[in-house]
């Protein structure tokens, strides 16, 4: 099934030059922002639509099918130089759905004293920079803060990194983003990408633990004709989640000690970029 | 008792599924696939003398200590819905259990339900927390649950065990792998505890070695794990050439007890759940009886209820909560035991239950400080028949 799968995507690729243009794909996840009407949307990556005049809106369609509405603006706030761009973002979504869906899992049901995930809506702001032809390089710096509306009795997941970064603003309180990103297309329908990611987020109830996050991803685009691309990749992620192991200390003697836990997570996504 | 479960944890199987997809260096929860294995054993920072370098009798304590969490209301036993504790639950409750330990002062304490690195009862290390608190030197903490988050009902972190302390050099440690249940479904197996036997060999000075056992034994298969289990511990134990103490939650009631069910504690509405406590069959644990000897003789446990109650170890609501008749529930089942071989003996009048304050001079109220009773006695080495 695998191999049928990666020779159909091999033939795909081997065959979309012939539909290409002669111009490479362009990168995605830079501060250039889409032309009017023109639209980009993934099954994990954002769904973006061109407004016009410098302006695109994005949304993650992922929270939205847990019943978390999200939205965020970007708008080129102007250029240095040639093909320099600064682009400014302001979102806001509202988390609690999500909350309130996955108790029972990620939170508890409370059946007893009737609680509930609280309500929270959380703002981003953040700012990008993007320069480059055929090799785009991108930094990005970007927060985000929730805002409790009222009580609210869950409290950080203490999970794997993507979960918990996810939730950090409700959660935590913040979650502060950077990130580096260099994106080139090897071929007109063939994309390579690498990045890096630091985070920080709000402090967590119980005993102190890092609130520094740090990612690392690789992954490549293929382009299959004029509007699909498939990504594939993978994300590493350095951070603390409560791993202990026992070590032996100068002294002889057994004690079990803090370590930051490593995962590496693929990465795959089907998205639709009309070019 | 109960650890975690209840149907919640059929509900997670879908988020386990998708989080046992992703690949990461920490298991998302060990197996914990082995025989037997040696564990290290850890100290107390500055060591603390015992009074008698070579003692001819050793007091000992068994205790279930619910993971600190006192009297706080889990969400599994259905009288609350508590997930988790803050630190400082956490840290007044487990004072509250080494005073307890301090006033009987146990030479070998066997704890059950003691956890290193759990979210529930944040992240606090208890094992060498009494290491500390106390004054037991040396600790092997065995691990039966090692889950790195476990997505139902928010519970996140599991690192919890069963330990055994003692005053006098632990020279060697193992646990041994007891059989899982098998009335779960594969990924709520994944997810949790796996039950040991922990093995100690405690070197109590003038050239002599004793070993120590620490077990907990499953409380709501509908299997028959639990029987598995406890006979397996008889056949371990049976295979033991030092003289030993094995104590610990057995999950069962004495042979000749009377009440065996329609407990006061058990809620309404964990009544007709998979969790509701399957029926118990104490005769599995006659073999103890026959072989070993108990801390409290089935003639001393009585033939009536009212008799029985001075051994009673457990009780899952405690005296916060009310019986049908309005009366502060108190200990109502024995589920906690003490044996050592018929070569040894138990010194008279000093092995009990602590149920309340008084009992073997303490002062703490063991009702308030987990849904078990300490069991205690004092093991005189070769007092009994050779």
């Amino acid at each position: 099934m695998k191999r049928a799968m990666f020779a159909a995507i091999g033939l795909l690729a081997l065959l979309s030059p012939a539909f290409a243009s002669a111009e490479p794909m362009p990168a995605r996840e830079t501060a250039r922002v889409l032309d009017k009407g023109k639209l980009s949307g993934g099954l994990l990556s954002p769904f973006e639509l061109g407004l016009g005049g410098g302006w695109e809106v994005t949304t993650m369609l992922v929270p939205w099918l847990l019943l978390s509405p999200n939205v965020t603006f970007r708008g080129e706030l102007g250029h240095l130089g040639k093909g320099v761009v600064i682009t400014g973002e302001y979102g806001l979504s509202v988390p609690t759905g999500a909350m309130r869906l996955t108790q029972g899992y990620l939170f508890p049901t409370w059946e007893a004293s009737g609680q509930r995930p609280g309500w929270v809506v959380a703002p981003t702001a953040g700012l990008w920079i993007s320069g480059g032809d055929r090799g785009v390089l991108t930094g990005r710096l970007e927060t985000t803060v929730g805002l409790s509306l009222g009580d609210n009795p869950a409290t950080p997941l203490e999970s794997y990194a993507p979960l918990e970064l996810l939730f950090a603003p409700a959660l935590n309180g913040f979650r502060v983003r950077t990130g580096l990103a260099y994106d080139y297309a090897i071929l007109d329908w063939l994309r390579a990408r690498a990045a890096v990611n630091g985070y920080a987020i709000g402090r967590s109830p119980h005993p102190p633990r890092s609130p520094f996050y740090a990612s690392a991803e690789v992954g490549i685009e293929i382009g299959l004709g004029k509007t699909v691309r498939v990504a594939l990749g993978g994300i590493w992620y350095n951070y603390d989640q409560r791993e202990k192991v026992l070590e032996k200390g100068g002294d002889g003697r057994w004690l079990r000690v803090p370590v930051r836990s490593n995962d590496f997570f693929p990465t795959f996504d089907l998205i639709l970029r009309p070019r | 008792m109960a650890l975690l479960t209840r149907r919640r944890a059929s509900y997670a199987l879908s988020m386990s599924a998708l989080l046992a997809l992703l690949p990461a260096c920490e298991p998302l929860a060990d197996d914990l696939d082995f025989v037997r294995q040696e564990v290290q054993v850890t100290t107390r920072s500055t060591l603390v003398p015992p009074a008698e370098p070579a003692p001819a009798t050793l007091k000992v304590m068994a205790w279930n200590v619910k993971y600190g969490a006192a009297r706080i209301d889990f969400w599994f036993d259905y009288w609350g819905d508590r997930v988790q504790m803050t630190k400082q639950e956490v840290a007044e409750n487990m004072a509250d259990l080494y005073r307890l330990v301090n006033e009987y002062d146990p030479d070998i304490l066997m704890t059950e339900e003691i956890e290193v690195n759990s979210r529930r009862s944040a992240y606090y290390d208890m094992v060498q927390g009494m290491l500390e608190g106390t004054s037991l030197n040396y600790a092997a903490y065995i691990q039966t649950w090692n889950s790195r988050f476990i997505p139902s009902e928010g519970v996140g972190r599991m690192d919890l065990g069963n330990a055994i302390f003692s005053k006098y050099p632990i020279t060697f440690a193992e646990r041994i792998r007891q059989e899982d249940r098998t009335d779960q479904d594969g990924i709520t197996a994944k997810f949790y505890i796996h039950r040991m036997i922990g093995r100690a060999v405690i070197d109590v000075g003038a050239g002599r070695d004793v070993a120590a056992y620490v077990v907990h034994t499953e409380a709501y298969d509908v299997d028959g794990t639990k029987g598995r289990q406890i006979q397996q511990i008889y056949e371990e134990i049976k295979k033991e050439t030092l003289p030993f103490v094995l104590g610990g939650d057995f999950n069962e009631l004495p042979p000749s007890s009377i009440k065996l069910v329609g407990f006061p504690d058990e809620h309404p509405s964990s009544l007709g759940t998979e969790y509701e406590q399957p029926p118990y069959t104490p005769e599995i644990m006659q073999k103890f009886y026959d072989d070993y000897v108990p801390w409290v003789s089935l003639e001393a446990y009585g033939t009536t209820e009212a008799q029985q109650r001075r051994s009673f170890t457990h009780t899952v609501a405690g005296p916060l909560h009310n019986d049908a008749q309005g009366n502060p529930q108190f200990w109502n089942r024995t589920l906690d035991y003490l044996f050592v071989t018929k070569a040894d003996a138990w010194a008279p009048g000093k092995a009990d239950v602590l149920q309340e304050p008084g009992r073997q001079g303490i002062q703490s109220d063991p009702l308030m400080l987990s849904d078990h009773a300490p069991v205690v006695g004092t093991w005189v080495l070769g007092g009994g028949t050779p």
